[in-house]
């Protein structure tokens, strides 16, 4: 078939654009950088000659430990812009000036907007800076890590981008500044820069499944020197670290998974050739994702897989792969990955849980999840809650505490289809959002109290399982802020 | 807030979407494209007194993000830059797929590897339906430098569509429609 490439890339370009979901329009961001702009430029209008001295000193003065360079009319104060630059090399500005060369080396961000740690670590030295993005909305945090110390031998390991406008960043939390590293000994080390004045903080380097199913924690005290706590993580089998300062308690964050990504598709393709399942191996794409996140944080030698689920409605339609992994003989938890095709785009999803998986539950509970969430009125909120499990007749959306809200009603149900999936539409009163920590995974959930129940062609229950994934997160896809459209849930 | 405000703030909720969808086919993700788009609004609040007397003040806000964008990439050559998500390419497979999916996803692939100024034109000429003239005024360059960065950006996603077993005919001297003064 002949084509014309013009009408082709019109096409092309026509789709691509229509596929993008546009946030609303950031106008008190904007307000304030046109207002920052403002004050700058008048400025420079009116004191041309002094201000090229203080630009120049300005300059020099941004990248020494301690100083936020632009601070005034910033849209969201970061705290992370005024503590105290943390760190035995804080005061170590020559050490600092080479780390911030060797740093924009790496990411070309010419703006550093304040060194939050530069210091040494157990083995080597890192340096922990913010940075504005290219332009206006986004921000970064960026960290290096050196074996040796010396600054020549500093790597990038770290960079989160972060949405200004929004309160959840991954590297910055409103208690701390958490991050680990990964030195070339093989081992992790982490920094807690605490944005308040406090002497210890806890470290806790992973979650323990018990046999019964219930994850617990362990903490260690760390004391805060010079502005940081600093060690070395422990070696554990599941490694998704947190930090506790005060009574909050903030994941860490940290890019480098403890598999490569060469190893973790080598595992995703080895399930499929090895699919034991009663269903179709699942695709490639899809064993990847349901994989992807597990096998950021546990070992493969840690673990064995088993298949719990698998189908595929084609596209447009759902893919969905379940699967358990086996830490030992009795303890154990799942994972599913969902991929949703339509026409031209594809969105894929990934859920991670830590539950009671004796040998007779696997697979035995629904999965779960939020497939989106609408704002409806003032007091209540669209819910598109989506569920599969093998053999289950009806499903329903329960309210499974017995006091408050609902108080253990069902706000709706349905029938699946031939693949077992099942689409539920509820409108859940805004008193029914309870936020409660996944003790996992450590995700803030937005609805912890409301629940899908399955049931056999008999009436019986034969599973129930929370619905997990956070509503704060899709509502963050969208641009909106829970905690704003919630105004009188606390 | 003064009137020449409320005009600008109802502009930026109005044409807001717009600018970002080009933005990113400009930038390629859409954290970069709220940027540029920032970026070049707040570019254009300094002379909006005299912009919001243009028929089309987009077209202002749209040349101020090309040449962001511009001074970006001069700044910061053609480092790779680490994202959260992996953008969605959409799925190759060899059975079952329409051509549609086919297409796109060779395009997609061919444009992300083009010069970014390349595909800045390619974007203003095919998704914005800009003239050769309206290109050259926007990227500031001449109408030759627009000819013939447009010829070698469709050589080039011809010769991808190509490589993918399909046979795209040759440009045509298609007029785009003008929605730009």
């Amino acid at each position: 078939m002949t084509r014309n490439i013009e009408q082709e890339l019109r096409s092309h370009l026509g789709r691509r654009a229509d596929a993008v979901q546009v946030r609303p329009a950031p106008l008190d961001v904007l307000r304030a950088e046109i207002e920052r702009d403002r004050h700058r430029r008048g400025a420079l209008t009116s004191l041309v000659a002094v201000c090229a001295v203080i630009v120049i000193v300005g300059t020099w003065a941004a990248v020494l430990p301690g100083r936020t360079r632009t601070s005034e009319a910033r849209p969201t104060t970061w705290t992370v812009d005024t503590v105290p630059t943390a760190g035995d090399l804080a005061q170590d500005t020559a050490w600092t000036r080479q780390a911030i060369i060797r740093l924009k080396s790496f990411t070309g961000t010419p703006a550093v907007n304040h060194v939050v740690f530069a210091g040494r670590l157990p083995v080597g030295a890192a340096i922990v800076v913010a940075q504005d993005g290219p332009g206006t909305v986004h921000r970064t945090v960026t960290v290096l890590y050196s074996r040796t110390g010396r600054t020549v031998d500093l790597e990038q390991r770290e960079y989160f981008q972060a949405d200004r406008s929004s309160r959840t960043v991954r590297a910055v939390g409103p208690r701390s500044v958490a991050v680990a590293v990964d030195g070339k000994d093989e081992r992790r080390y982490f920094v807690v820069v605490p944005l308040s004045s406090v002497r210890t903080v806890e470290v806790s380097a992973g979650p323990r499944i018990e046999a019964d199913g219930t994850v617990h924690r362990s903490w260690r005290e760390v004391t805060v020197h010079r502005g940081a706590a600093v060690g070395q993580l422990d070696d554990v089998e599941v490694n998704l670290p947190q930090s506790r300062v005060g009574t909050g308690t903030e994941p860490f964050s940290f890019s480098q998974a403890v598999a490569t990504e060469k190893e973790r598709k080598a595992v995703a393709r080895d399930l499929m050739r090895d699919w034991t399942g009663s269903w179709d191996a699942p695709s490639e794409e899809i064993a990847v994702l349901a994989l992807d996140a597990p096998l950021a944080v546990v070992r493969r030698s840690d673990f064995t897989l088993d298949p719990l689920l698998s189908l595929d409605q084609g596209r447009p339609g759902t893919e969905i792969l379940a699967v358990a992994l086996r830490l030992d003989e009795d303890r154990a938890f799942e994972t599913f990955g969902v991929v949703r095709r339509d026409a031209t785009s594809t969105t894929r999803e990934v859920f991670g849980r830590g539950r009671a998986l004796r040998n007779h539950d696997l697979g035995t509970t629904p999965f779960v999840w939020i497939d989106e969430l609408l704002p409806a009125h003032r007091s209540s909120v669209d819910v598109r809650v989506r569920a599969v499990r093998t053999g289950a007749a009806r499903f329903e959306v329960r309210d499974t505490e017995s006091d408050g809200c609902l108080s253990g009603k069902v706000l709706g149900g349905g029938v699946p289809d031939a693949y077992g999936l099942v689409t539920i539409n509820v409108t859940v009163p805004l008193t029914c959002r309870r936020s409660v920590t996944e003790p996992l995974w450590g995700q803030t959930v937005d609805f912890g109290r409301l629940s899908v129940v399955a049931y056999d062609e008999r009436g019986r229950e034969i599973g129930t399982s929370p619905i997990e994934n956070t509503a704060g997160t899709l509502m963050a896809s969208k641009g909106l802020d829970l905690d704003q459209w919630y105004p009188s849930s606390g | 807030m003064s009137g020449v405000e409320e005009d600008f703030s109802a502009f930026v909720h109005r044409a807001w979407p717009g600018l970002v969808r080009t933005a990113v086919l400009l930038t390629g993700d859409y954290a970069s494209a709220e940027d540029l788009v920032q970026s070049a609004l707040v570019r254009t609040h300094r002379r909006w007194r005299f912009v919001r007397r243009r028929d089309c003040p987009e077209v202002y806000v749209r040349k101020a993000m090309v040449n962001l964008r511009r001074d970006w990439w001069r700044r910061n050559g053609s480092r790779e830059r680490l994202v959260e998500r992996v953008p969605d390419t959409g799925l190759v497979q060899a059975d079952g797929l329409t051509t549609v999916l086919e297409t796109d996803s060779v395009l997609s692939r061919a444009l992300d590897r083009l010069p970014r100024r390349m595909r800045a034109t390619l974007v203003l000429r095919f998704y914005e339906d800009m003239t050769e003239r309206q290109v050259a005024r926007v990227m500031g360059c001449s109408v030759g430098s627009v000819k013939s960065q447009t010829s070698r950006g469709l050589a080039r996603l011809r010769e991808s569509l190509a490589e993918h077993g399909t046979c795209p005919g040759t440009a045509t001297d298609a007029t785009p429609s003008r929605r730009y003064p």
